[in-house]
């Protein structure tokens, strides 16, 4: 999975569960917890959202790793 | 094209011509007194024990499907939101269960529509009873779907729409997420897919069975009217996206 992140570490930080975040992002609990497991890869928009929730740049919790088949 | 293509095309015809024989050395044997005196006696089954196979349905479909959304509903009432991991064992189980449900009870919609369109005899003696049982079975299972939406809604409040209105579908994917939203255009193509491709063994058993068997044209019309429907729309909804390539969640 090229896109790992930190939102799990980010959220717990800031002392919320999933439920909650979901609310504050405008998206369900599931979206959440699959984002956090590396299921899914989630849009700009919502990245944008989640990096203004948290008020940290989206490189902080997003990062791009190379495949090895890429390089 | 290259070669590689060509050789590929050559095989998948050669493989279709020796289904398409295969099929045909089958409907011949088929198509011998004993086999077609088989059918028919099932039909004439069918039709004089209608009554009971309505309450079969009833049993064997529409209680298993109230079950299931019953089970679904104790697996969604345990989800807390507090514990994150167990919710989303809860979660997944509760969805299991509501899409058995409604897979069980569309199923028991279609085939009870199924036997209506078999039975249909309006000299029966029973032929009130059998209106009677039809539309209960249709009203069943549209409350039923109806009750099970607006608990999802309930539970999740950003999902919106009526389930009785004919903006639900719109409504309701609008207020999916871009994940939700995402799972459901995946299962939609998919379906697609499989639906094209089962029409197309339609098409083909209904040109070879009326060959062989003499079925008529109908459906061969039939089939090949869906197909074109589904393969229509879809190339216009491709081209309707063509004007708005833009996502917008």
């Amino acid at each position: 999975m090229p896109l790992e992140n930190s939102l799990k570490v980010q959220r717990v930080k800031m002392g919320i569960n999933q439920a909650e975040l979901g609310n504050l992002v405008g998206v369900s609990r599931q979206t959440i917890s699959l984002i956090e497991r590396g299921d899914y890869n989630p849009s700009i928009t919502l990245v944008l959202k989640l990096s203004k929730v948290f008020d940290v740049a989206v490189e902080e919790i997003f990062s791009y790793q190379e495949d090895k088949e890429d390089e | 094209m290259n070669k590689k293509t060509i050789l590929r095309m050559i095989v998948l015809m050669v493989i279709g011509g020796i289904i398409g024989i295969i099929f045909s050395i089958g409907l011949l044997k088929l198509n011998q007194p004993a086999y077609i005196n088989i059918a028919t006696q099932t039909g004439h089954f069918i039709v004089k024990n209608s009554l009971a196979i309505y309450i079969g349905l009833f049993l064997c479909l529409f209680l298993p499907a109230v079950y299931h959304y019953q089970k679904a509903k104790r697996n969604y009432n345990q989800i807390t939101d507090m514990a994150d991991d167990k919710d989303d064992a809860y979660e997944k189980a509760g969805e299991k269960s509501f899409n058995l449900s409604m897979l069980i009870n569309s199923t028991y919609l279609i085939l009870n529509m199924m036997l209506f369109g078999m039975t249909f005899d309006k000299t029966r003696g029973d032929f009130f009873l059998i209106i009677f049982l039809v539309m209960f079975s249709a009203i069943c299972a549209a409350v039923l779907e109806i009750i099970a939406i607006k608990y999802i809604q309930k539970i999740d409040n950003r999902l919106k729409g009526e389930p009785t209105s004919f903006r639900f579908h719109q409504d309701f994917l609008e207020s999916c997420d871009e994940a939700e939203k995402l799972r459901i255009y995946k299962c939609g193509y998919n379906a697609f897919q499989l639906s094209k491709n089962v029409t197309l063994g339609f098409i083909v058993i209904t040109i070879i069975s009326n060959l062989i068997l003499n079925t008529g044209i109908f459906p061969i019309f039939i089939s090949c009217m869906i197909m074109l429907m589904q393969v229509t729309s879809y190339s216009y909804y491709a081209l309707k996206g063509n004007k708005n390539l833009i996502y917008k969640g």
